[in-house]
């Protein structure tokens, strides 16, 4: 890579941020937190689907991050290597508690469960494009989603999260995941085919 | 099959935003064109809508004092693993338990030690165990039976037959020596001070008869030689000696007449059977000639007129080589020596 690509590469104010951070600055370090902690929280928290196990999470990325603040090669952006140690951690925490995920999922009850269904067919069976703002304000619909989310293996869940959650581009998916550029394009799009047959069976 | 999947990557980098210019214009020509692919485009459209349209979640206000507080602690912990050698203490706990296991086995050895003690086999007897030996000291002599029914030899039997020293000593020489005197009780004085001074009163038999005593010695060469020696000086008091020499193995007897104190002791001092009969022929033949010619050399004139008694040969050098002693056979051999001291008249 060249000098100057690397150099683009870098978000100005990260890398002054982690600059600062590397010579002890602990301002810097807590810009840097505050700047991430709500996107990386929130992409460990669609894949996990537990919301202590996302705040551990969250805080065990950042510790990490601080402490090999000094590894970070500049090849790619801050941006996308606190991502890799995010997903990393959290697809390495799934592995482990497969269980767990599913379970913090089952607290609605059949009633509402029922309606979160109607809710997704009508969408689903819609010409019309759906109002977001509608969905986002019904939580067991937003469940039901998570939950058929849930049930994606973790690759394919990742892949869309960072996508459509987290709105990266196929590039920075790719640096991310340590992926070919065409490797995330077929995951995505297996994904996607997958969540829509899951939304079908859920109906 | 393979169509449908790249149409279907096609879509979804068309509703993502990611495709080429020249891809964009042929997506939208499929969708112009095949109600199908139409179809599909809108439910991956409303498929990333519906992720799209989850609210975003923040993370916890006390996100950045958990990472900060976490940290400090991973520090401190940090911190106080430098105070200590890992290696150190990796040693220290392998030492323990090498330690741990060798006193361990030692508490088993002890163990094993004791209970062998009480329930293994009785010790061996130290004494030395000659089975072959055993043959000769036969107790109860029984019928003799093929090798193969014969009882082995137990290793108690053995050890009681054997004594302490050969039983049997070989007896290596036997001499009597008969002397006459006048003096009897000045020489049985002597002859018992003699005994008693070179430790031989345990092994004399003593017998008084009228007018004679008997002194039957039984010892080693050295002994009797210490002892033939201390006879020398009452040996003038002796009217006549003379010593009758045998071996155990033969029967042939020699009588040395006239003998003197140092033809007695060189016997006495030969190395084999076989010496102390030939130096007594000698000796014998030496003194019968000096008896036959009594008369001619009883006294011979020493040159100033005085008249003396010539010295009874002894033997010559070359023959003094038989005196040599035989130190090995010396060591298990046994001298009987006998004096019968007879008064005259």
């Amino acid at each position: 890579m060249e000098p100057d690509q690397k150099v683009k590469n870098i978000n100005i104010d990260d890398s002054v941020l982690v600059q600062q951070c590397r010579l002890g600055n602990t301002t810097a370090m807590e810009r840097l937190i505050l700047k991430y902690q709500s996107r990386i929280y929130n992409v460990i928290l669609k894949i996990c689907a537990n919301v202590d196990d996302a705040a551990e999470l969250t805080q065990e990325t950042f510790v990490k991050i601080i402490e090999n603040i000094d590894r970070f090669e500049r090849r790619s952006s801050f941006y996308t290597w606190a991502f890799r140690i995010a997903v990393n951690l959290t697809i390495n925490y799934c592995k482990r508690n497969v269980k767990l995920g599913f379970s913090s999922l089952d607290t609605t009850s059949n009633g509402e469960q029922d309606d979160a269904r109607g809710a997704l067919k009508e969408i689903l069976r819609d010409e019309s494009s759906p109002d977001p703002a509608r969905i986002a304000e019904n939580k067991e619909l937003c469940e039901l989603i998570i939950k058929s989310l849930m049930k994606l293996d973790d690759e394919q869940r990742a892949v869309i999260v960072l996508r459509d959650i987290e709105q990266m581009s196929y590039k920075e998916i790719a640096d991310v995941l340590e992926l070919e550029l065409g490797t995330v394009k077929s995951r995505l799009s297996r994904a996607r085919k997958n969540l829509r047959s899951i939304l079908e069976v859920l109906l | 099959m393979k169509d449908q999947t790249k149409i279907d990557e096609l879509l979804n980098g068309y509703i993502d935003d990611q495709l080429s210019q020249r891809q964009t214009t042929e997506v939208q020509r499929l969708i112009a064109h095949d109600e199908q692919v139409a179809g599909r485009l809108r439910e991956l459209e409303k498929c990333k809508m519906l992720l799209e349209s989850l609210p975003i979640a923040e993370a916890p206000a006390c996100m950045l004092e958990d990472i900060k507080s976490a940290l400090e602690r991973k520090t401190l912990l940090e911190q106080s693993s430098y105070g200590f050698d890992e290696h150190k203490g990796i040693r220290h706990l392998i030492l323990r338990k090498v330690l741990a296991a060798a006193a361990l086995i030692a508490i088993v050895a002890v163990l094993v030690a004791v209970v062998y003690t009480i329930l293994g086999p009785q010790a061996v007897p130290q004494r030395p165990i000659a089975v072959e030996d055993a043959k000769p000291v036969i107790l109860n002599p029984v019928k003799e039976v093929p090798i193969a029914e014969k009882p082995q030899p137990t290793l108690v039997a053995t050890a009681e037959v054997l004594p302490d020293k050969p039983t049997a000593r070989i007896v290596q020489f036997a001499g009597t020596l008969d002397v006459k005197t006048n003096s009897l009780i000045v020489v049985d004085e002597a002859i018992k001070r003699s005994i008693e001074n070179n430790g031989l009163s345990q092994c004399l038999k003593f017998e008084k008869k009228d007018r004679e005593n008997t002194y039957a010695i039984s010892c080693t060469r050295d002994e009797l030689s210490r002892f033939v020696a201390d006879l020398k000086d009452i040996w003038p008091l002796f009217d006549s000696a003379a010593l009758l020499v045998s071996t155990a193995e033969s029967d042939e007897k020699v009588r040395v007449g006239n003998i003197n104190a140092e033809q007695t002791a060189e016997i006495v001092n030969q190395a084999s059977k076989f010496e102390h009969i030939e130096a007594a022929k000698k000796f014998a033949s030496l003194n019968n000639t000096l008896t036959g010619a009594k008369g001619t050399l009883t006294a011979i004139d020493d040159g100033r007129g005085n008249l003396i008694t010539p010295p009874k040969p002894l033997l010559t050098s070359g023959e003094r080589r038989i005196k040599k002693i035989a130190v090995d056979e010396a060591e298990d051999e046994t001298l009987n020596f006998t004096i019968v001291v007879s008064a005259d008249n």
